[in-house]
């Protein structure tokens, strides 16, 4: 190197005068090593889970899900009615909040059509201060019909009666119902799920580790259950088992635990040739140890994202289902069964239609969102490619 | 600006914004491409070749800023023009060569199709008949044997190298003055990379095209460039002549990846260049190779070195060629090595 | 490639076969005969009717005669109590056509509409036009078809009554499409999110790609590029979403029918459920199941037509 330096020509001058000190060695002494990674290493579960806290929209959507889980737990209790007790006199309440209703919601008002102007005044029919206003005068036959506006709690004389979500057609307290309906189609669809994810484990396991012409036959199984279209399953299972809880679990269940097992099968394809199994194989591991402790671990994600698309999933078939006449037997609601009772009186009563479709939509929402989140953070390949 | 200078980069500087924060892929690079002769960039993967390169075809990612420079084409300033007039220039001014042919092709249109496409950028009147004519005939120059019936197949059915011939095919179907080759030779086989690098060398001479060649591999730039730029992390460390890199490299960098290059002469082991490039979100002070020099100085990790000018081609980063800098020995297997070479061409 | 396909038509077969067989056990296992909810019939023609259906025969002759009917003679078993005596495959073929414009009316509006949101999304990735998109997709893939449709109807029909509440069956063909509306709507929901969210994913990814890259450095503009390279290969994996997308309408189809009181086979199949015409739902569900079963096939035989890749392994 010396005669390179030599060599160089036209220094400037402020570079040329650094001082001699400043070109010490600096450590010369000290081994190099490659580097150390500086980020402490952290677990799968752990860096998902950091990924999963940066998608914003993922936690929202877990706390709802809770939110919901939680209503769903203690929301029929919070009122004094239970799921099936009628109050014939009180059919069809609209809703009405304590405080809400000062807001102007919630208040409990209903518009009743084509009353007769000069009844207004009339005690017995208007009670005291249930009448809120009136729209539309037309006459009939020479009376003048109008459609009033009343506090529909007054009108009934229930003024100290509440019913956060009023009434259905039999009287029955919507809020108890829809919390209670909401709990059924969650145990539903979460027992389904559960059970798909089981069988698919033991399932795809079997046919993923011994592989060959027991793989191909149960692939085969696989291929014609999942041929068969939900609906014509779900719908035979429960003309012929009822419908019951325990018959639409199984309904949900006959197709359901396919995915799960093609997608355990698959990684059991992938990782039962590694060479870390191989060297377990012929240090005599055993076989339930290499398919419980080498390959399934790396499914984990997979399977719970599975699990977390599944559950909406399942609401959605169970809610189907009532919708095509096949839901729960009354009086044990689920949201499905709230749904198809309310939209029949959609135009009269649209907040027997409103509560349970907002439930539901939004349960979806949140369910679908949590997972792509879940999805995301378990599986960075997978990423929304971003 | 020299008048055969055809292509000047000026103290071009780029960032991409990442979630962790700026990552400064280029950091003041200069350097000139004149007619008719080959320049190199050098470096390991991630030290802003390739991302210098896509400045110049103007396809930056979405999320890289170009803090500052210039990039003179025939005078002008190619990171002012608009997509409009970028569109004038890329592919028929400036072609470029990729990295991995597999995935550089279309995979499910067929080659013909590709090449007689591009054809019809230039040439909008051109029928299909002459268009496939003139592209049988690229592919042909490009070494492509059968090409009539290669011409219908799909990217698929082809080698490795043979993709890479294609690739260079359209690259050239629109007669470019410039061709950038950005490590055209990396995804190939050893065996199938001299081919392509004297296919290379072929077309350049029988066009007089000027070229970028980037690469990370040193043996390979000793066949085909004139001048060499070694970059390392974003930045121009040494540039010179081949002559001058080869027989007189400077920077320590440069004599640990000339070291690092396999000799089939000797036995000597390889000398490995240890730790890891550093992190551009924060670009070390100094000089950026010095965590990983032995022999770095002091200074290494104050101050950056200015460019030490060894002769009016040659100039070189490094404090190592202060006056004041203790002496230090540039590898023995290196020094061997240049010596043999030197006595091999005596 | 033929003996591909003609494996798969043997699997279709199969399968469908299958499907029928348990809709046969499940339709003479269920309790009770058909007729015995018949109050004003006396047991001899009870067992009069029963005996012109097989009834009284040993359960494997009933089936052997109900494969009979069904593969060879259209004869899909009699209705029980919606339309007495008639044979379901002519009540089924008779709301076909209206069944199959609701549905394929959705499919077509749904491709262009998803296709337009997803390529907007990809183009504007990351940009505002993308995230509002994004969120639209969570919403109509998550929401329910029925819940769409509560909406549509309690607004746009009941509420601004721009259009009629329920299927108009005798109106004109403007009144009747009119009235096609929402249902088209409600079921289009969906489907749009699907292919829109399919498309985005496809584009973004060829759009990374390096022959992407090497379009543009030819001298493609960059619409010319999307266009020729990026939308053409992110097409082909599309057309496998689709076909399968038709079953899910049709699923969805079931409900909407009923809701807006669509003669179609969806809501005969609501209807006979209510009314306990098992027969006639087992032969709806089985139009379901070959609608099904078919598009299963026609995914399976496209993969091979649309990629060259299979094609010509195939071929060789």
């Amino acid at each position: 190197m010396a005669d390179l330096k030599k060599k160089v020509i036209d220094i400037p001058e402020d570079i040329l005068n650094i001082p001699a000190e400043k070109f010490e060695f600096a450590q010369i002494h000290n081994t190099i090593y490659d580097a150390v990674p500086e980020t402490e290493s952290r677990g799968f579960f752990k860096d998902a889970l950091v990924r999963l806290k940066k998608n914003k929209a993922s936690i929202a959507a877990f706390w709802i899900l809770c939110a919901i889980i939680v209503l769903a737990i203690i929301g029929p209790s919070l009122t004094p009615y239970t799921f099936s007790q009628q109050f014939p006199e009180y059919v069809n309440m609209p809703p009405r909040v304590p405080y809400l209703e000062d807001m102007g919601i919630f208040n409990g008002k209903q518009v009743l059509t084509n009353r007769r102007l000069d009844s207004l005044e009339d005690t017995s029919k208007f009670p005291e201060g249930s009448v809120l206003g009136y729209s539309n005068p037309h006459e009939v036959r020479g009376v003048t019909l109008v459609d009033v506006e009343v506090n529909y709690y007054k009108y009934v004389g229930a003024d100290d009666t509440y019913f956060w979500f009023g009434t259905d057609g039999m009287g029955r307290d919507v809020w108890t119902r829809l919390w209670r309906g909401a709990r059924v189609s969650l145990v539903i669809a979460l027992a389904a799920v559960l059970s798909d994810v089981a069988i698919g484990i033991v399932y795809g396991s079997v046919a993923g580790y011994y592989g060959g012409k027991l793989d191909m036959i149960m692939m085969r199984i696989c291929e014609i259950i999942n041929a068969f279209p939900n609906v014509v399953v779900c719908t035979l299972c429960i003309l012929l088992f009822g419908s019951g809880i325990p018959a639409m679990i199984l309904a949900l269940m006959i197709r359901g635990w396919v995915p799960t097992a093609r997608m355990v099968r698959a990684q059991f394809l992938r990782f039962r040739g590694r060479e870390y199994v191989m060297a377990a194989q012929t240090m005599g591991v055993p076989d339930y140890a290499l398919i419980f402790r080498h390959i399934l671990p790396n499914s984990i994600g997979p399977i719970i994202t599975r699990t977390m698309i599944a559950i909406p999933n399942a609401i959605f078939t169970e809610s189907f289902l009532a919708f095509i006449g096949l839901g729960l037997a009354p009086p044990e609601p689920s949201i499905g069964t709230l749904l198809s009772s309310g939209q029949k009186v959609l135009m009269q009563y649209p907040h027997l239609t409103l509560f349970p479709a907002l439930t539901i939509s939004v349960l979806m929402i949140a369910f679908n969102l949590f997972g792509n989140g879940l999805r995301d953070a378990l599986d960075p390949t997978q990423r929304g490619h971003e | 600006m020299n008048k055969d200078t055809i292509l000047s980069v000026q103290n071009l500087t780029i960032s991409f914004r990442t979630i962790n924060g700026m990552v400064r892929a280029v950091r003041n690079i200069s350097f000139d491409l004149k007619r008719g002769e080959t320049v190199a960039i050098v470096g390991e993967s991630g030290s802003g070749k390739s991302v210098s390169i896509k400045a110049i075809m103007g396809i930056l990612a979405g999320n890289a800023v170009v803090d500052d420079g210039q990039i003179l084409y025939e005078g002008k300033d190619l990171l002012k023009f608009s997509e409009k007039e970028y569109h004038k220039i890329r592919g028929s001014k400036i072609g470029l060569i990729f990295q991995d042919p597999l995935s550089a092709l279309n995979p499910i249109m067929k080659i013909g199709k590709q090449i007689t496409e591009t054809l019809k950028l230039s040439h909008p009147n051109m029928t299909k008949k002459e268009a496939r004519d003139r592209a049988i005939e690229l592919m042909e120059s490009v070494g492509i044997p059968d090409a009539e019936n290669r011409f219908e197949q799909y990217p698929f059915q082809f080698s490795g190298g043979m993709r890479q011939r294609i690739v260079i095919a359209i690259a050239l179907a629109r007669d470019p003055e410039v061709l950038i080759c950005d490590e055209p030779t990396t995804a190939l086989d050893v065996t199938v990379q001299a081919k392509i690098l004297d296919l290379i060398n072929e077309i350049k001479r029988e066009r007089n095209l000027s070229v970028i060649f980037i690469t990370h591999d040193m043996g390979v730039v000793a066949n085909i460039a004139d001048r060499i730029n070694v970059m390392y992390a974003g930045k121009i460390i040494e540039k010179g002549t081949s002559e001058e890199i080869f027989y007189e490299p400077a920077h320590p960098y440069t004599q640990a990846l000339l070291a690092a290059m396999p000799d089939l002469e000797t036995e000597e082991t390889l000398v490995s260049i240890p730790g890891v490039p550093p992190n551009m979100i924060y670009p070390p002070k100094g000089d950026a190779f010095a965590a990983r020099n032995k022999y770095a100085l002091k200074i290494d990790f104050e101050q950056e070195p200015p460019f030490f000018k060894l002769s009016d081609t040659h100039y070189a980063a490094t404090w190592t060629l202060h006056p004041n800098a203790p002496d230090i020995e540039m590898p023995e297997v290196l020094k061997n090595r240049i010596n043999r070479m030197k006595e091999g061409r005596a | 490639m033929t003996k591909y396909v003609i494996k798969r038509v043997g699997m279709m077969f199969l399968t469908l076969f299958i499907i029928i067989t348990i809709g046969f056990f499940v339709l003479r296992l269920m309790p009770g005969s058909p007729y015995s909810d018949e109050v004003n019939l006396t047991p001899e023609a009870i067992a009069a009717l029963e005996a012109k259906q097989h009834l009284d025969k040993p359960l494997i002759v009933q089936y052997a005669y109900f494969m009979k009917g069904v593969f060879l003679e259209n004869n899909w078993g009699v209705s029980i109590t919606m339309r007495p005596g008639m044979n379901c495959f002519d009540i089924i073929k008779e709301r076909i056509p209206t069944t199959l414009a609701l549905n394929v009316l959705a499919l077509l509006i749904s491709i262009p509409l998803g296709i337009i949101a997803g390529t907007v999304a990809a183009v504007f990735k990351t940009k505002m036009p993308d995230y509002v998109i994004s969120l639209l997709v969570v919403i109509c893939i998550s929401v329910p078809s029925f819940v769409f449709a509560s909406l549509l109807q309690y607004f746009l029909a009941g509420i601004n009554g721009w259009f009629p509440l329920i299927y108009n069956s005798t109106g004109n063909v403007q009144e009747r499409l009119t009235s096609m509306v929402l249902p088209i709507l409600a079921l289009s929901f969906s489907p749009i999110a699907t292919v829109c969210r399919y498309l985005r994913g496809e584009l973004i990814e060829t759009m990374s790609s390096e022959y992407m890259l090497l379009a543009r450095t030819k001298g493609l503009k960059n619409y010319q590029a999307i266009v020729r390279h990026a939308f053409r290969n992110s097409m082909v994996p599309l057309a496998n979403v689709i076909i399968p997308m038709f079953t899910r309408i049709m699923g969805g189809s079931m409900v909407v029918e009923g809701l807006f009181s669509v003669p179609g086979i969806g809501g005969i199949m609501v209807d006979s459920i209510t009314a306990r015409d098992y027969t006639l739902t087992i032969a709806a569900l089985m139009f379901y199941s070959f609608i099904s079963v078919a598009t299963i096939l026609l995914v399976d035989i496209s993969y091979g037509i649309i990629d060259p890749r299979i094609r010509l392994e195939a071929k060789n």
